[in-house]
């Protein structure tokens, strides 16, 4: 659940973000701490999968949005983890 | 502290570099350099070497930068020691054949066979990606092991 792509995809799904804010917003949410070289090191292999894309041209403190494609790999994702979350849930209660 | 990230910049790839690295300069600002910010920085850098490259738009890689890649430039390198090897050889020794196989033919012959991994792998790695530019790379890879080749032929060595 660390895997710092899900939690940016999860970020940018709140809306447009730049670098500090994605920080903030994952550690705010998931309570992980991502440095700066494994947020842009993320950001990097999502633009160039075409899942997140940068907004403007310029800038210092570039937002970037989810995709539509995005979108659909992050839907996909949190379908595929959210039975595993269910049934362990479920199990830790009855234990 | 603020210059130890600048260094640590240079552990990425140029093109990453400008298409992130004002960004990714901005957020160490914005965050505080830390010794755990520079283990990160050099860590990713380490990871976007491996997991990434750059975008179509920058151009395939040319010739000259297959022939850069080690597998590329290696067997080009040790023909031109085998070469050297042989030319030592005749200014130290003469062009007689040796009763014996010395140490410059062990060399000669290391140098040889020990090309042949990267030139194996060079043209199972880029020749399916890369074509025409990977084959041009494998005929100067060819045409080193024949120059290496040909004194010990001509020589009959």
């Amino acid at each position: 659940m660390s895997d710092p792509t899900l939690l940016i995809l999860a970020s940018l799904a709140g809306g447009q973000k730049h670098g500090y804010a994605m920080l903030t917003d994952v550690a705010e949410f998931s309570g992980v701490a991502l440095g700066p070289g494994t947020l842009y090191g993320a950001i990097g292999r999502l633009e160039q999968e075409g899942l997140i894309e940068a907004v403007g041209s310029t800038g210092r403190r570039r937002p970037y949005r989810i995709t539509a494609r995005g979108r659909k790999h992050l839907e996909a994702q949190v379908a595929a983890l959210a039975p595993i979350i269910r049934v362990s849930a479920r199990r830790l209660r009855n234990a | 502290m603020k210059r130890v990230p600048r260094v640590v910049y240079r552990l990425y790839p140029t093109w990453w570099l400008d298409r992130y690295g004002d960004e990714l300069d901005a957020l160490v600002e914005d965050t505080g350099a830390s010794w755990s910010t520079v283990a990160d920085l050099a860590f990713a850098a380490l990871v976007v070497r491996v997991q990434q490259r750059a975008p179509a738009a920058a151009g395939p890689p040319t010739i000259r930068d297959l022939l850069w890649r080690p597998s590329g430039f290696v067997p080009v390198a040790m023909s031109a020691c085998a070469l050297a090897v042989i030319a030592i050889h005749i200014l130290t020794s003469g062009v007689a054949p040796q009763a014996d196989e010395g140490p410059a033919a062990h060399l000669w012959q290391l140098l040889m066979a020990g090309q042949l991994p990267f030139i194996a792998w060079f043209a199972l790695r880029w020749v399916p990606e890369r074509g025409r530019r990977a084959m041009a790379v494998s005929a100067i890879h060819a045409g080193a092991i024949a120059a290496a080749l040909f004194p010990v032929w001509y020589l009959k060595w």
